[in-house]
């Protein structure tokens, strides 16, 4: 396997690690949004 | 309004408020980074138009065009020290509808910027080996610059430094690498390279819209105003100086590759400065100009993405379209839902592979909110004349930039209309639309106390209302 393809396979596998890292704060502050809302409700 | 509601506005404004972290060389960077690269590529389709000489006058008649820009827009930026720019300058001057199109216009021309810099990143990488694919690098460096954006605007423009300032300086070492000072042992051969104007006054109208491709965005210097450490300072040093290193840089660039390649050659390159360090047959400029075109395109991604989500947050909070993307985010206090919303819209448009179509587009966009600009500029001195309201910066010689600004981009659209009158009509339809839109159904929604609340407690209330 050449140079250029393991690079594109580690560039791959950084879009997937970031997305995951933005999805799972994204998912984390919503969540905890939610949660302070209804406290508030009640 | 009562002033029990304004006081709580005032409070609600100032708790969703973006850090003061901003100064002059951050909004240096913000402006340079965003226009760098259209040095390193698209301004040479302005030789294909007006012939080598016409597309060096376009360059510096669209850089007096973008100075009366950079002073209209300062002086207003200067005192509505507000998220979104030309967008808060259309709401307290123009009104709710014109405000909905300048923010539309604004975001559009950011990430139709950001989709052509993605493009060309992903073209570049290809040279290097036919074993590299596009996409995994075009998708990751759209990733890592919008979660640096996620994470805070000043990680963001502070990088935006390094990435311009090294750009800027692959410029240099070209130039210098052509012993341009040294007649004997000089590269350049500008006589016999250089077409003229092969095509008289007309091609030079035509190649306006590419003299665009110089400076287009220098004007987003003034979406960070909010976050300013101190804006009358800030913002008109940081803009001056942007634009001086544009001007010194896009006349540069000229004379290097018209010095360097054949006009013929120079028309149909897609990477006009890593050619001309091609020519020059040096590795080490070749590869310096390889990184500089590369970064230059990563730095204005970077900038793009603060600035449309800027305008889109901006938007959002003055409920001109939904409010869920007028919230920070509670760590980093940046705009993180309208960050994310517009990075697919940006990925999409790259991927349709229409460099020319996503950035004739995005010029057409910025070309609108130019001419609005000179109409609010117009209103704003008669709203508050000179003496009424304290100025950070106040634009000299009125109403001269502002006429010179409405004169030249009308000059630019009409030059614009011979290659791509499509795009205009199709371009004004889709705004037209959206404002039909916004008429029917959204400006039902309009918060009225909120969308001037902050404003009301800013400005004197003005001649005449």
């Amino acid at each position: 396997m050449g140079f250029w393809k393991i690079m594109n396979v580690v560039a791959w596998g950084l879009c997937g690690l970031i997305a995951f890292q933005l999805i799972a704060d994204v998912v984390r502050v919503e969540t905890a949004r939610i949660k302070e809302t209804k406290e508030k409700e009640r | 309004m009562e002033k029990t509601d304004l006081t709580h506005v005032q409070e609600k404004s100032k708790a969703s408020a973006l850090h003061k972290t901003l100064g002059p060389l951050h909004i240096w960077a913000l402006g340079v980074g965003v226009v760098l690269v259209g040095q390193f590529m698209g301004w040479n389709l302005g030789i294909v138009k007006g012939g080598s000489l016409g597309a060096l006058i376009a360059c510096w008649v669209i850089g007096i065009l973008y100075i009366c820009l950079v002073m209209v827009t300062t002086e207003m930026g200067s005192v509505i020290p507000e998220s979104g720019g030309q967008y808060a300058m259309a709401k307290y001057l123009l009104g709710p509808l014109a405000a909905f199109n300048v923010g539309l216009m604004l975001v559009f021309e950011y990430v139709m910027l950001e989709a052509a810099d993605a493009l060309v990143v992903g073209e570049i990488l290809k040279t290097l080996s036919p074993d590299v694919h596009a996409l995994p690098y075009v998708l990751l460096s759209l990733l890592a610059l919008t979660w640096l954006n996620y994470r805070g605007t000043h990680a963001t423009l502070s990088l935006n430094i390094v990435l311009t300032g090294i750009a800027f300086f692959t410029i240099c070492v070209l130039l210098f690498s052509t012993r341009f000072y040294s007649a004997e042992t000089s590269l350049l051969r500008i006589k016999e390279m250089t077409n003229g104007l092969p095509y008289g006054w007309m091609g030079i109208l035509g190649a306006f819209q590419f003299g665009c491709w110089f400076y287009l965005g220098i004007e987003g210097t003034v979406l960070a105003a909010e976050e300013c450490r101190s804006t009358s300072r800030a913002l008109p040093v940081g803009a001056v100086v942007g634009l001086v290193t544009l001007i010194v840089g896009a006349t540069a660039t000229w004379f290097v590759c018209s010095g360097l390649l054949p006009a013929g050659k120079l028309a149909g390159s897609v990477y006009p400065l890593f050619d001309a360090a091609m020519a020059t047959h040096m590795p080490l400029v070749i590869h310096l100009l390889f990184i500089g075109t590369v970064l230059s395109c990563l730095a204005s991604a970077n900038g793009c993405i603060a600035d449309a989500s800027r305008a889109w947050y901006a938007m959002a909070r003055d409920t001109l379209i939904p409010d869920i993307f007028a919230v920070l985010h509670p760590k980093y206090n940046t705009p993180y839902r309208a960050i994310l919303f517009l990075l697919p819209i940006a990925i999409a448009f790259g991927f349709t592979g229409l460099l020319d179509q996503v950035v004739t587009f995005s010029i057409l966009s910025a070309l609108l909110v130019y001419l609005l600009t000179g109409y609010m500029m117009i209103k704003f001195r008669k709203m508050y004349p000179m003496g009424s309201i304290q100025r950070g910066y106040t634009a000299p010689l009125h109403p001269l930039p502002t006429m010179l600004l409405l004169v030249l981009t009308t000059a630019t659209l009409a030059g614009m209309y011979f290659g791509y009158w499509i795009n205009i009509a199709s371009g004004c339809a889709f705004y037209f639309l959206a404002s039909v839109w916004f008429v029917i159904h959204r400006s039902r929604y309009l918060d009225v106390s909120s969308y001037m609340a902050t404003g009301a407690s800013m400005l004197p209330r003005p001649r005449g209302y």
